[in-house]
């Protein structure tokens, strides 16, 4: 049993008993579910966490202690002084780079002089500079998280899936001439098109398992499954009669809708056959809303990521763990200050400590990802979850004090399958992009035909 | 003084020109043929240049280039001059942040004159181009999904547990542009359409109140059943469609009917046809077909009335006027706007329009250090956001003037809140109306506006200065730049140790030359009200040091407390009442006003003035005016 009750068993978070849903393990699927020639080998799997604000040991002074990047390059690193340490236990299977710069998130003209708060999210995953606007012709590029999904995603039945923890509710939208879209998501399916980001774990949990409702018996699910679809059918009719009266650009968004209804057509079409070729298996329990506590917050997603993962429900996903200019307490943490004043150091260094222990806080919280991730076998390879899959973490920001996006935080887990080969410390020549190794980090997922990923200038080896 | 009696009948004519414009309404006539409205002769278009050339082309000069702006050779009556440029200059003058308070600058009558002769033109050019905005269609929201399902099938829900959040913009959640279509919002959708059918229908056995609801009939019969089912699938399709249901649209509900009614019961047949029509489009988007002309139908017209009004779809009484063509008329538009903002209904306006014009969200973001301030509590901060949710809706139910808002000590508050606030004999949690002491009047004394713009653990005058610029006056300024220093750390205590007032701090950062540009504008309305702490409660001292809530606004003008800011305030009633028609406007439309809407905008502040500023003025204004009335051209 890949999954116990206990495990997403959290206080005031969860009730009632699991519905019971045909979900199969990787290793039991049969060739029926006809995955293509990936589904010989183990696929990879990937998660994308963004956390914002930079880190402390961006700062010069932070640097000079080691708060983030370790002194020692290649293996022998000493993670004692960093954040980091947080996942010492791991070491093994970190990648760290550092010494990277994001210069897409700076501004490039003076009207963007201060919006970093409200440009960074933009640029973590597309690593493209966003276009300045405060309506709906957003742009920035496709997010690496995507140009996976669109590769390995689309062999599962959802191709991918957006998490966040912080609510995007925020009086006067964003503050600053950048639509609202630029700071909600890091996800972005087109270089038009961000994705909106669930916070709520029963969202997350219905979207995953669900798909159109979970309770009931198998039978009813089945012929409530053929009604799903009936609708799912008529509405393509029944768009296409509206489309008469309506401009242009109208019919346009209808026809969005239409494309959007196809895609859940299929994904359905790809549950069922999923779940008929699978033993009953009983699910978690299905989180009731969204816990007040960050570490339960967080946990729940990384425990609803798992189970996805190792049942191949999806392959892909982005979390963005934090939100521009968040004055979020940690109280976890053992650390009073609020998140965004406290990334304000002035450059002092007992405040850069301080605020390191918050990274460290933040940072730490992936150790509960990593352990499980470590403990799943996972393929026909005998590896375990992590072997087969790439975390990342990071922040498009470096200094928050500054708002430069120098020298940012950024560190890899995991193996992709063995193409990654972990711990060791790279610090890239100065000036590099991020960019070059997220694009090392596609190339490892088996996209190596990609020759340019965002300003990246080469491929930056993750072996090195 | 000739300019200014000139200048007071042009705004004269102006009125009368722009009234008979609106009394105009629903006439045949679209308004591109109406005459253009001449510009008005009060300042003359050389006497514009030559002020532009002696009091802003020293700054905005080529070399300068203040503000990234160059006016030198600015010539009024250019064919290329921009709207842009020009509601620019209009805002900057007509707030009076330009000519800067201590530069040389022309008397306050000729400031008058000449941005009045601007706004003019402005005008002027507007009425000839004819051009409302467009805007695809709306979705619902998470507000308005909440409000139409427990309308149609009396079952209350919690859409943040099956919608994504809404992309805000302009302030708002319901600006259609943001409002993607993504396959996690459809399923969304359909998910949502499920649970709400399934627990609409319910067990027959089980009586409820959304089975009152949808089964207005009950079969007699098998035979009846079919009968029976129809009845109940036209009036769900009926008001689920706001009044656009075709016999297509209920044949196909009826198909659903059918379909469930094969494989169980009679309930499961309305459940599943229940829950196709919750995921029709016609359900789900607030599609907008025209009349034919630039018009909206009637029936768009009765929806975004019914959703700006009430976040809700129209009742029976608006569908009707709408089908017998009664929404035509401003006396009827405004018959309707009376009706419908004294119904109970219109909290909307208060809980979704005010709150997020004001930003009560957020009061959630605001963590309150509770060591320094123990009689904070949630129970508290609720409390202070349903204050100004109530003081809002009492003065929309009573049509009261909008800028009561600044002024007005009515208000209500329950026993917590009195206590925060020292009042006396108010019991319990139910909240009453109490007149506040001089110290408290209008949104500037209440605890949620002065709690939502400080920190947890002390007061920013520059996040209240901010909030009064930006949401009260409409002149928001520019963010801060990168670098800034945490105010803690500017300043040490000084040479004898004593600890600073946030006050002092402030003045401290304000020293360095680099901040004071900006802060100079920002900080005063924040000053003006250090008298209440970082929960809005009364203080007669900050870290020991006695108040002092004395500043100048940018203009000049000498405040003294929360008082002085509100006279400041009164000084420019202009500005306030402007920003709250854009605000407004904004919600309607579920788009962001540019300053092609600068006009429109105009008209409807001008035309509110005689009608005392009412609440009712401004929706009035905003439901007549052609771009909340028109949509696009019906083929492009």
């Amino acid at each position: 049993m890949f999954i116990t009750k206990k495990k997403l068993s959290r206080r005031a978070v969860l009730r009632g008993l699991g519905a019971v849903v045909a979900l199969p393990v990787l290793d039991a699927m049969t060739p029926a579910m006809a995955l293509g020639a990936s589904a010989l080998k183990t696929p990879s799997r990937l998660i994308c966490i963004e956390m914002v604000h930079g880190a402390a040991g961006s700062a010069a002074l932070g640097a000079a202690e080691n708060l983030w990047a370790p002194a020692a390059v290649g293996r022998d690193f000493d993670l004692s002084p960093s954040s980091l340490n947080a996942l010492s236990q791991f070491r093994e299977h970190l990648t760290i780079v550092s010494n990277t710069d994001v210069a897409c998130a700076e501004p490039y003209t003076a009207r963007e002089i201060g919006g970093d708060h409200f440009r960074s999210s933009a640029v973590f995953l597309t690593q493209a500079h966003p276009k300045l606007t405060d309506g709906a012709d957003v742009e920035a590029a496709t997010s690496l998280d995507q140009i996976y999904a669109a590769r390995a995603g689309r062999q599962s039945p959802i191709p991918s899936m957006q998490l966040c923890i912080e609510d995007v509710d925020q009086g006067g939208a964003c503050g600053f001439p950048y639509a609202c879209s630029y700071t909600d998501s890091i996800s972005w399916a087109s270089p038009t098109q961000p994705l909106p980001m669930i916070r709520n774990p029963r969202v997350v949990f219905d979207e995953l398992f669900g798909v159109l409702g979970t309770t009931g018996t198998r039978e009813s699910q089945v012929a409530r499954q053929a009604d799903d679809r009936s609708i799912l059918d008529w509405l393509g009719t029944a768009i296409g009669r509206l489309t008469g009266d309506l401009g242009a650009a109208d019919r346009r968004r209808l026809s969005d809708y239409l494309d959007n209804i196809r895609e859940i057509e299929r994904r359905l079409q790809a549950v069922e056959a999923f779940n008929a070729s699978g033993e009953a298996r009983t699910l978690p329990a299905a989180p009731v809303g969204v816990p007040d506590s960050f570490t339960e917050h967080v946990r729940l997603m990384f425990d609803l990521q798992l189970v996805a993962l190792r049942s191949d429900v999806t392959r892909v996903f982005a979390l963005k763990m934090g939100r521009d200019n968040s004055n979020r307490v940690y109280p976890e943490s053992g650390f009073g200050g609020a998140f965004h004043p406290t990334s304000h150091h002035s450059g002092k260094i007992e405040k850069i400590r301080d605020f390191a222990r918050m990274n460290a806080f933040h940072v730490g919280q992936l150790a509960y990802l990593l352990e499980r991730m470590r403990d799943t076998p996972d393929g026909v390879n005998g590896g375990s979850l992590l072997d087969n899959s790439v975390v990342i973490y990071g922040s498009p920001m470096g200094d928050s004090n500054l708002h430069n996006h120098k020298r940012v935080p950024f560190v890899i887990a995991g193996h992709a399958g063995g193409r990654i080969q972990g711990g060791r410390h790279i610090k890239a020549p100065a000036g590099t992009p991020l960019a070059s190794a997220m694009l090392g980090v596609l190339h490892a997922l088996g996209a190596d035909d990609i020759a340019q990923f965002g300003d990246s200038e080469g491929v930056l080896n993750l072996n090195g | 003084m000739t300019f200014r009696v000139a200048a007071r009948l042009a705004g004269a004519l102006l009125v009368i020109v722009v009234a008979s414009r609106v009394a105009g309404v629903g006439a045949q006539q679209p308004s591109a043929t109406a005459p253009a409205i001449p510009p008005p002769t009060a300042m003359s278009d050389a006497a514009q240049n030559a002020l532009v050339e002696e009091y802003c082309s020293t700054c905005h000069s080529r070399e300068t280039k203040s503000g990234s702006l160059v006016l030198t050779g600015f010539n009024v009556a250019s064919p290329l001059l921009s709207s842009e440029l020009l509601e620019k200059v209009i805002r900057k003058v007509r707030s009076g942040q330009m000519p800067p308070a201590n530069a040389e600058r022309p008397a306050l009558e000729e400031r008058r004159a000449f941005v009045e002769a601007l706004e003019a033109r402005a005008d002027a050019k507007a009425a000839t181009l004819n051009d409302p905005a467009w805007r695809p269609f709306q979705r619902l929201n998470r507000a308005e999904y909440r409000r139409v399902i427990k309308d149609l099938v009396a079952v209350d829900i919690d859409p943040s547990a099956i919608l994504p959040p809404d992309t805000a913009s302009g302030g708002f959640d319901n600006i259609a542009d943001v409002q993607s279509v993504s396959p996690t919002l459809i399923t969304a959708y359909l998910r949502g359409a499920a649970t709400v059918s399934r627990t609409a229908v319910g067990t027959s056995s089980v009586a409820t109140p959304s089975r009152k609801k949808v089964f207005i009939c009950s079969p007699r019969d098998v035979a009846d059943q079919t009968a029976c089912a129809t009845t109940i699938v036209r009036a769900l399709t009926d008001r689920a469609y706001r009044g656009s249901a075709t016999p297509a649209d209920v044949a196909d509900a009826m198909s659903f009917y059918a379909r469930g009614r094969e494989r169980g019961t009679f309930d499961d047949g309305i459940q599943l046809a229940l829950q196709s029509i919750l995921v029709s489009p016609k359900f789900l988007f607030r599609l907008e077909p025209t009349a034919g002309t630039t018009d909206l139908s009637d029936l768009a017209l009765a929806s975004r009335l019914s959703f700006f009004l009430w976040s809700r779809a129209p009742d029976d009484l608006l569908i009707a006027a709408a089908r017998r063509g009664a929404l035509h008329t401003r006396e009827q538009l405004a018959g309707q706007v009376r009706r419908m903002i004294a119904d109970p209904r219109a909290e909307a306006l208060s809980t979704r329009f005010a709150a997020q014009w004001l930003r009560l969200q957020d009061l959630d973001k605001n963590v309150v250090d509770t060591q320094l301030f123990p009689s904070f509590t949630p129970a508290l901060a609720k409390a202070m956001r349903r204050e100004t949710e109530l003081v809002v809706a009492d003065l929309i139910q009573r049509d009261g003037s909008v800028m009561e808002l600044i002024t007005s000590s009515r208000s209500f508050i329950n026993e917590p809140l009195a206590r925060h606030y020292g009042i006396p004999n108010v019991r319990g949690d139910q909240f009453r109306a109490v007149t506040m002491p001089a110290s408290r009047r209008g949104l500037l004394g209440q605890a949620s506006i002065l709690t939502l713009t400080s920190l947890g653990t002390r007061t920013s005058p520059v996040l209240r200065g901010k909030w009064v610029l930006d949401v009260l006056l409409g002149t928001p300024p520019p963010p801060p730049p990168p670098n800034v220093p945490a105010l803690d750390d500017s300043v040490k205590p000084d040479k004898s140790g004593v600890a600073l007032s946030t006050r002092q701090r402030v003045e401290e950062h304000r020293r360095n030359p680099s901040c004071s540009g900006c802060h100079r504008v920002i900080d005063p309305p924040g000053m003006a009200l250090e008298q209440f702490d970082a929960t809005g409660a009364w203080r007669a001292t900050d870290n020991g040091v006695a108040i002092d809530a004395t500043a100048d606004l940018y203009d000049g003008l000498r405040m003294d407390g929360a008082a002085g800011l509100r006279s400041a305030l009164l000084a420019h009633q202009d500005l306030v009442l402007r920003n709250f028609t854009q605000q407004l406007m904004t919600y309607a439309l579920g788009r962001r006003l540019n300053d092609r809407d600068m006009p429109a905008v105009r008209a409807i502040v001008r035309s509110a003035a005689p009608q005392g500023n009412r609440f009712s003025a401004f929706v009035t204004g905003v439901v007549t005016s052609d771009t909340f009335r028109r949509a696009r051209p019906p083929k492009d």
